[in-house]
């Protein structure tokens, strides 16, 4: 086994600058929710751009940052000054890589990401043409997902995801906000700013089996997943195939007040919020 | 006159109206793609005139051919063509003393090219497509705008020389003039774009064009968007209460000499036409502000249903126009019959949004037209006239009241037949009387008030709490029966569990006939009625789960209706669960499974069936021999919706021989 030295070569003082999720599998999912769900949650300036949330439920076997891990997320679509991209909202990892992924995608990118207790936290079943998505964080089931593979259950979900097929490439703006702290002076740290970045995510299927899908979604006490009432189950997807982020952009340093409250949950837990655990 | 302030004359610029009604614009269906006004719109239009308006404003009327289309079959002063038929109207529409105004619209972005076939991209003040129906869309050129600024003046032009008496520019609810207004759809950056003085420049350059066209003395009224709304449902609205008085103002300072308030734009098109859920008056205040910042009069829509609610409108100022859409749709009497004091008369509008989804359906062709839950005479006013005074006294038995059969009572007791209602229940309506219940649902019990007066003054007998039997009816020999039974809420037997003590119906709940308080309730059914009793227990302080083996909640409903409930539900709370069937109910749970298969146990302490309803109607077989007998609303088939009640009764008694 290659040790590692404490200290770094100039040159290999950097992170790994591709961000490539390859040969990831699993379930995608899209749903139709209430606007309003969606407008509490998005920091300004973000808007809503529809009522819908998208997600997944996944194994990363090839990841060109960490070992390989499993990931479940819920996202949004929001506008920001016309243009239209994903913002996650929420993430939950499992699995070898998934403190580094964790740690990565907070650090570099601002998402919003948690581990759970063990590997087994985030699943995937199948059962034939059936599969179930599963994410559990604290002893409760926050992602519950089926798909039964077919027929999206409303046929206009494929433009949601830019008709996916074998061998295309689909893809799409995302929006990300990264809480920026620092010591206010007094002894403690504050939340100066929040940074919003852009991102561009491009997929490569290799494979894309539309199914209807059934969502189920659940909070905790330290997890609001249930936020989103799901109201239309529109459909997804069985997919396998490789994601790579491109193109980070930092387009508008905000002020952290009005925003970080609507941005800690999907980071931290009630004790280190200073709640009751 | 009943109502002082109501049947107060008014003034709108040098026009003196006979009193503050006006009926506002709503594309009803009744013309043809050549935009004249047809005998259908006249005698529309003309039965409203009898019926009290003061002034009415005909339905968006286009001012260009090549993009400017709407509607299939709209009206049209695009050409001179179509003058003569304007004529009519004008002249039939003055025989009673009102007058009548054309509404100019563009669409802009928000129609269809299916509708515009000449043209390959929709135009607006910006190269965004709509939201809510996205086709491709381009920026007009200031040429373009010119043009358009010119088309309006034109098609004033022609309203004026066809004697109508005004115009509105309609500059409201997200068609082409608000799509300059507004910051959220307007990113020109020329003279039409950035600032509010320069959005507003293409709406005041039309006013100032039609001033200087038609002249002085030809009233023209603004129609407004108080605001988007948008942030209601979390985004910017791009029209704000505060801009849109600054825009009535400057419309004032260019020519306009009446303001008419609406509000809402494409996205947040219940606040447009508003559900019933909505309150009357809720409106209200954005038009005060608006009102603050002319002295030209104002005129608002805000669901107005009651003349005691609107004289205490004009009474206290804040408009000074009462100005209706639905409840001339609903009766086209609604304004003699309150300037009258007969307000128990009126037959109110429920707000179902029916005449909406049906104007809809006649969107893209010249078949169809607007129609109304409980006025089966719209959009048919050349087709029918009064009922016949034929019934001769002959006896004639209606069972059951929900809204089949207080119509068949109704139109037969009309008839001057001998008519006796008996209903099972101590209270009438039936499955409508159940939808009042539900919170902010009262305006569905409107048709049953107006029914049991209008049966109480044609002489109907009405008995409540009488189960009839056939043997009864025989024994009184009537000339015709009705059987307008309703149904009953679906147990399957197939459901393991249905007849556990803890399994209730709709009807159970919504009576008060079982009470529940802290407790986890499912509801089986996200249909209307299973939403709405969801929000009921919800709001008696019960954890609500409203499941359906559909994809979507509401999916069977008029989807702005659906929309609203569903928003209603999250507020509330309860939670939804679609693509889920009811499995099994147990003892302190119930057993789900998915679309997928996979079954999950939700626990709860009580399950309420709300997965439809199956007719009642065995006296049909009962009576088999006599002549006469008809099977009407639920009766007839289950889960039909009030309008298809409420018509089929209407033409089984109308046209009974």
């Amino acid at each position: 086994m290659k040790k590692t030295e404490f200290v770094l070569s100039d040159e290999r003082a950097v992170l790994n600058p591709v961000s490539l999720m390859g040969d990831e599998k699993g379930i995608y999912f899209t749903f139709r929710t209430e606007l309003d769900a969606i407008a509490q949650m998005l920091p300004e300036p973000l808007e809503p751009a529809f009522p819908l949330v998208s997600g997944y439920v996944v194994e990363i076997h090839k990841p060109a940052f960490a070992s390989p891990y499993r990931e479940a997320m819920l996202g949004v679509y929001a506008r920001y000054k016309g243009q239209i991209g994903m913002f996650p909202t929420a993430f939950l990892l499992s699995g070898s890589g998934a403190e580094m992924a964790t740690l990565g995608g907070r650090e570099r990118f601002g998402l919003p990401k948690k581990m759970c207790e063990s590997e087994d936290c985030i699943r995937i079943e199948k059962n034939g043409e059936c599969m179930r998505g599963i994410a559990e964080r604290g002893g409760v089931t926050l992602l519950d997902v089926s798909i039964k593979l077919g027929q999206y259950n409303n046929p206009g979900t494929g433009g949601i995801y830019g008709e996916p097929e074998p061998g295309k490439k689909c893809g799409g703006m995302s929006y990300y906000t990264q809480p920026v702290m620092e010591p206010d002076g007094t002894g403690f740290d504050v939340f100066k700013q929040v940074n919003l970045y852009t991102n561009i995510a491009e997929y490569t299927y290799r494979i894309w089996n539309p199914g209807e899908i059934t969502v189920r979604l659940q909070s905790s006490e330290n997890d609001a997943w249930g936020h989103f009432p799901v109201i239309e189950n529109m459909g997804g997807a069985y997919s396998e195939n490789d994601i790579e982020m491109k193109n980070l952009q930092l387009v508008e340093v905000l002020p952290a007040e009005k925003r970080i409250n609507k941005l800690l949950v999907t980071r931290y837990d009630r004790m280190i919020l200073g709640q009751e655990g | 006159m009943a109502f002082k302030y109501l049947g107060k004359k008014g003034h709108i610029g040098s026009l003196e109206t006979k009193n503050r009604l006006i009926m506002t614009a709503m594309g009803v269906g009744v013309g043809t793609h050549s935009g004249a006004a047809t005998d259908e719109f006249i005698e529309f239009y003309t039965q409203r005139a009898k019926g009290g308006a003061g002034l009415i404003i005909t339905e968006i009327t286009r001012v260009n051919e090549t993009h400017g289309v709407g509607e299939y079959a709209q009206l049209s002063l695009a050409k001179d063509e179509v003058i003569p038929s304007f004529q009519k109207l004008a002249d039939s529409v003055h025989k009673y003393g009102a007058k009548i105004f054309a509404q100019l619209h563009h669409p802009g972005r928000e129609t269809h090219l299916a509708l515009n076939t000449s043209v390959q991209e929709l135009v607006s003040s910006s190269p965004f497509p709509s939201i809510i129906a996205p086709e491709p869309t381009r920026a007009l050129t200031v040429e373009e705008i010119h043009g358009l600024v010119n088309d309006f003046a034109s098609a004033a032009k022609r309203a004026r020389k066809a004697g109508l008496d005004g115009i509105e520019v309609h500059a409201g609810h997200g068609y082409l003039i608000t799509q300059f207004l507004s910051a959220n759809d307007n990113f020109r950056t020329d003279e039409y774009g950035g600032s509010l003085e320069n959005r507003m420049r293409f709406l005041l350059e039309i006013i100032g064009a039609i001033r200087e066209t038609c002249g002085k003395d030809f009233p023209i009224s603004v129609r407004l968007s108080s605001s988007e709304f948008l942030d209601a449902v979390g985004m910017r609205s791009g029209i704000t209460v505060e801009e849109s008085a600054k825009t009535a103002a400057a419309c004032e300072r260019a020519g306009a000499d009446l303001i008419n308030v609406s509000s809402g734009t494409h996205f947040t098109g219940n606040t447009i036409v508003e559900p019933t859920t909505y309150q009357q008056g809720w409106k209200l205040p954005f038009a005060a502000e608006l009102k603050k910042a002319v002295s030209v009069p104002v005129s608002a829509t805000s669901v107005f249903r009651e003349p005691e609610f609107c004289e205490k409108v004009l009474e206290d100022g804040s408009i000074d126009f009462i100005a209706m859409g639905r409840s001339w749709l609903a009766d086209p009497e609604w304004g003699v019959k309150a300037l009258d004091g007969r307000s128990e008369e009126i037959r109110k509008c429920l707000g179902c949004m029916y005449c909406f989804e049906s104007t809809g359906n006649a969107l893209y062709t010249e078949e169809g037209h607007v129609q109304c839950s409980v006025n089966p005479y719209l959009g048919d006013e050349t087709h029918y006239d009064a009922p016949k005074q034929d019934g001769g006294g002959r006896k004639a038995v209606v069972v059951g009241s929900g809204p089949a059969g207080l119509e068949a009572a109704m139109i037969l007791a009309e008839r001057k037949f001998d008519v006796t209602l008996f209903e099972k229940e101590n209270y009438l309506g039936g499955q409508m009387h159940l939808s009042s219940l539900p919170p902010q649902r009262g305006k569905m019990g409107n048709f049953i008030k107006y029914a049991e007066k209008q049966l109480e003054k044609l002489g109907a007998t009405v008995k409540l709490d009488t189960e009839v039997t056939a043997d009864e009816i025989k024994a009184l020999n009537p000339y015709t029966v009705m059987l307008c039974t309703g149904s009953v809420a679906v147990l399957p037997k197939s459901i393991p569990g249905i007849e556990g003590e803890q399994v209730y119906t709709a009807q159970d709940v919504l009576t008060g006939k079982v009470t529940f308080e802290n407790k986890k309730i499912v509801v089986a059914g996200g249909g209307l009625t299973g939403m709405e009793t969801a929000e009921f227990l919800q709001e008696k302080g019960n954890e609500v789960t409203d499941i359906d083996m559909l994809p979507a909640m509401g999916l069977t409903a008029f989807p702005l209706v659906a929309m609203d409930e569903t928003s209603r539900l999250a507020k509330s709370g309860v939670r939804t669960m679609p693509c889920h069937k009811l499995a099994e109910i147990r003892e302190n749970s119930v057993l789900l499974e998915d679309a997928a298969g996979y079954q999950i146990e939700l626990p709860c302490d009580a399950v309420v069936m709300c997965l439809g309803v199956r007719p009642v109607n065995q006296l049909k077989k009962e009576l088999e021999g006599m002549d006469n007998v008809y099977l009407l609303g639920d009766a007839a088939h289950s889960g039909r919706r009030v309008t298809d009640a409420v018509h089929a009764a209407f033409d089984a008694a109308y046209h009974l021989k």
